[in-house]
């Protein structure tokens, strides 16, 4: 077990963001968690890291080495993508810090300011960041989300990649079922706000031999959509 | 950021800079023929030729070196303390809302009022120092408290996260945050120094500097001595916004 999270609860004034969220994450485990927006899940892992601390519950952590892919980029402006990402862990030889920007897809932007970055490359240096970092617990707010659709399939298998190597645990967060469905050892589904969680699904298939059209994850993905449109009936968001 | 008009083409803009220099000086060779009165208005020419005389003039150095000496000694002194209240009370509230009325009081008195104060109080070699000081410390002090309000908390969360030292976060984050709102400031006070500790220096007279030669060429009525020493007065305070930009740029 590397974290366990125990009856958190977490009010912003008086409305309730989450409700009795317990789970624990085991060493080497992905866990994706799915949910609406807004309702609660970047909340959650600020509490997770210790940023924000829950209203009650208790969150036990075995490791202090955790790395945090926010949902929004958070680069230093007045440093270059290379030193933002040599930032967290200075003693990176810098060999390993180009290999991490060429396998990122970033290499010849080294010396480019924030400003002079789009957002998907932005957001890929503040992953490269979190890589860098050697985390036991990796938190990851949607990284993938200004993506294209070919970068985010090569980002995910290099995610796989980099978690058969490192062994940590990494908690995902995203609102793409696929990306659930290829990383998740288990995957969480929360509720609408105050987030709680209606259901986990455990996926036994390593992640090399999952295939998105096989029939396993097919029966998965459905049972997933069928659980988020019923949890959000007045305003459905898929037709499937 | 990066499409601020004012910030393309720098070499353009300066010939503009170039042109208007050029008009004001025909301006004000047309304003001095009409009104015909060097007393009143010297001519441009009468100026270089009293500002050559200035220069030639020994005593004149010390003047420039005495008055600059006041400016550097006040800016010192005012910076050290603005950056060190405005650091603790950007950080703790209370101290901020009790240094308020102070700030607002030197914001708000004449500085008449404080160029008196001084003379009263101080030497006339002292006292224009302290006058300096006390117009450009809320200055000062106000753009470090504001640099230090807007830090990015997003940045200091993510530090923390990864555990980044306290050393290395003021280094890497609190100061190149504070950094342009602090270089803002230090531009703006010292331009307003320049021009405070000349006038303290007009009332309060001391041996030879800036403004007691001002005093001098104006109780001879030589208005030429007088535009002649505003221009060496603007030239110094051009000289120092050339040095914070150069800071600016190099850090
Ligand atoms: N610091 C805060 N103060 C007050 N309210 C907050 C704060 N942070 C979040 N909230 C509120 O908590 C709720 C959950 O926010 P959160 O950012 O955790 O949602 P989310 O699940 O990450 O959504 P999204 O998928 O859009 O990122 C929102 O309604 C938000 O307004
Ligand atoms: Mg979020």
């Amino acid at each position: 077990m590397i974290v366990q999270l125990e009856k958190i609860c977490k009010s912003f004034g008086d409305m309730e963001v989450i409700k009795d969220i317990s789970f624990t994450i085991d060493k080497e485990e992905i866990i994706c968690v799915l949910g609406p927006s807004g309702c609660g899940k970047s909340t959650m892992l600020n509490i997770i890291s210790g940023l924000t601390p829950p209203n009650r519950g208790c969150v036990d952590r075995n490791t202090d080495k955790i790395g945090y892919v926010f949902q929004e980029a958070r680069l230093l402006p007045w440093k270059t993508l290379y030193e933002n990402i040599k930032f967290v862990k200075d003693d990176t030889p810098p060999e390993e810090l180009h290999k991490l920007i060429s396998d990122i897809g970033l290499e010849g932007f080294e010396n480019c300011f924030p400003n002079e970055l789009s957002g998907g490359m932005k957001q890929r240096c503040s992953i490269a960041r979190a890589f860098n970092y050697n985390s036991e617990l990796l938190l990851m707010d949607e990284p993938f989300k200004s993506l294209d659709y070919t970068l985010r399939i090569k980002m995910i298998s290099q995610l796989i990649g980099i978690w058969e190597k490192s062994s940590n645990s990494i908690l995902f967060v995203t609102h793409e079922i696929d990306e659930a469905l290829l990383l998740g050892n288990r995957i969480i589904i929360l509720s609408n706000r105050p987030a709680r969680i209606i259901r986990t699904f455990e996926i036994k298939i390593s992640q090399r031999e999952r295939k998105l059209s096989s029939k396993a994850l097919t029966e998965i993905r459905n049972e997933i959509i069928d659980i988020l449109v019923e949890s959000n009936e007045q305003a459905p968001l898929f037709q499937p | 950021m990066r499409a601020s008009t004012l910030k393309n083409n720098p070499r353009n803009n300066k010939s503009y800079v170039i042109i208007s220099i050029g008009i004001l000086i025909i301006l004000w060779k047309v304003i001095s023929l009409w009104v015909g009165k060097p007393i009143i208005i010297p001519s441009p020419e009468e100026t270089i030729v009293a500002l050559i005389r200035i220069v030639k003039d020994p005593e004149s150095i010390v003047a420039v070196y005495n008055t600059l000496k006041r400016i550097v000694i006040g800016f010192s002194i005012t910076s050290i303390s603005s950056i060190l209240l405005g650091v603790m009370a950007g950080f703790y509230e209370p101290l901020y809302y009790g240094l308020k009325p102070i700030v607002t009081i030197f914001k708000a008195i004449p500085t008449m009022a404080v160029i008196l104060l001084a003379i009263i109080w101080l030497e006339s070699e002292f006292a224009p120092i302290l006058v300096g000081l006390l117009v450009a410390f809320p200055l000062l002090y106000e753009n470090v408290v504001q640099g230090i309000v807007n830090i990015d908390s997003d940045l200091i969360e993510m530090a923390k996260v990864y555990k980044v030292g306290k050393w290395k976060m003021i280094r890497e984050i609190y100061l190149p945050s504070i950094k342009s709102y602090l270089l803002a400031g230090v531009s703006t006070a010292l331009g307003l120094m320049v021009k405070i500790v000349i006038a303290a220096e007009v009332l309060s007279q001391p041996r030879i500097s800036i403004g007691t030669s001002f005093q001098i060429e104006k109780a001879n009525l030589n208005t030429a001595g007088v535009f002649a020493w505003s221009i060496i007065a603007i030239l110094m305070a051009a000289t120092f916004d050339v040095i914070v930009k150069f800071i600016k740029r190099t850090s």
